[in-house]
C-alpha cells in the first residue's frame, strides 16, 4: 500500500469515540451551572444597587431626623401605631376557617 | 437529522428549551469532540474542551446567525477555546495518544503504527494547519465550511491543508525509513 493510501486512511479512521449520553448529560449539568452563576451574579449586582439607592435616599433623612428628634420619634410612633390598626384590621376581616 | 429539524431545535433551544439543546449536544458531539481530538491532541483535554465549547455555545446561542451549520458553529467556538487553551498554557508537550491504541486496527481502518504516526506529525505541524487538516481530511468538513470555523479566507485554507498534507506525507515516509 502506497504512503498516500496509508496517509488517507489513517487521517479518514474516526477519532471520536461512539455516542455518549454522560457528555451531553455533563454539557447540560455545566451549562445550568454557568447559568446559576451568572444569574446569582445578576441579583448580587441587582440588590446592591438597590441598597446603594437605597442608603443614599435615607442619609438626608437621617441627619433631619438627628436635628428634630421629637418630631421624628413622633413620625415613628404615629407610623408604627397605623402599621399596627391596618394589621389589626386585615386580621379581623379575614374569613375564619369553617370548622370553628 | 435534517437541516429543517435543526433550525427547529435551535430556535427552541433559543427559546430556553434544554431538551432541545441537549438533542443538539447529542447530534453534533461526535465531530465536534473528534475534531478537538485530532487538534488538541490529549483526547481528555479534548472532551473538557468540547464540552466548554458546547456550554459556551448555549449561552451564546443569540449570536449564531445560521449562516453556517450548528455543527461548524460549535467547531469554530472549540477551535478557538483550544487554540486560546494552547497559547496560555503551552499544553503542545502533552500529548497523549492512548485513544488511538484503544481502537481496534479493523474498525479504525488503519494500522495501530501509522495512526500513531500520523497523530506525531499531526502534532507537529502548526495549529492553523493542523486545524485545517483535521477539519477537511478527517471530519469531512468541505474547505468552505472549514474557512467558516476557522475564520480564515478560502485560499488559506486550502493552502493550509495541501501544505499539511505533505508535510504529514514526508513525515510518514520518514518513519518508515526508520
Amino acid at each position: 500500500m502506497s504512503a498516500e493510501d496509508r496517509l488517507t486512511r489513517a487521517l479518514g479512521a474516526p477519532a471520536a469515540p461512539a455516542k455518549d449520553m454522560r457528555f451531553t448529560l455533563e454539557v447540560m449539568r455545566k451549562a445550568e451551572a454557568a447559568r446559576f452563576r451568572a444569574e446569582t451574579g445578576r441579583r448580587l449586582l441587582h440588590g446592591a444597587a438597590i441598597a446603594g439607592l437605597a442608603v443614599a435616599a435615607l442619609a438626608p433623612l437621617g441627619v433631619w431626623a438627628g436635628d428634630n428628634a421629637d418630631t421624628a420619634l413622633d413620625l415613628a410612633l404615629s407610623a408604627g401605631g397605623a402599621v399596627a390598626m391596618l394589621s389589626l384590621l386585615r386580621a379581623l376581616r379575614r374569613p375564619r376557617p369553617a370548622w370553628r | 437529522m435534517t437541516d429543517d429539524d435543526e433550525a427547529r431545535l435551535v430556535a427552541d433551544a433559543r427559546r430556553g428549551d434544554a431538551r432541545a439543546f441537549s438533542r443538539l449536544v447529542d447530534a453534533h458531539q461526535q465531530k465536534v469532540r473528534g475534531f478537538l481530538r485530532r487538534f488538541a491532541g490529549h483526547w481528555a483535554d479534548a472532551d473538557d474542551l468540547a464540552q466548554e465549547a458546547f456550554v459556551i455555545a448555549w449561552a451564546k446561542l443569540g449570536r449564531f446567525e445560521g449562516r453556517s451549520s450548528f455543527c461548524s458553529w460549535v467547531c469554530g467556538v472549540g477551535y478557538r477555546i483550544a487554540r486560546d487553551a494552547r497559547r496560555s498554557h503551552a499544553r503542545a508537550g502533552a500529548r497523549d495518544f492512548t485513544w488511538l491504541e484503544e481502537q481496534d486496527d479493523v474498525g479504525a481502518g488503519a494500522p495501530l503504527e501509522d495512526r500513531l504516526a500520523v497523530a506525531r506529525a499531526m502534532a507537529a505541524l502548526p495549529d492553523d494547519q493542523r486545524a485545517a487538516v483535521a477539519l477537511c481530511l478527517s471530519e469531512g468538513f468541505s474547505h468552505a465550511e472549514a474557512a467558516a470555523i476557522l475564520g480564515m479566507p478560502l485560499g488559506t485554507v486550502k493552502s493550509h491543508v495541501t501544505r499539511g498534507r505533505e508535510r504529514l506525507l514526508k513525515m510518514l515516509e520518514a518513519s518508515d525509513e526508520r
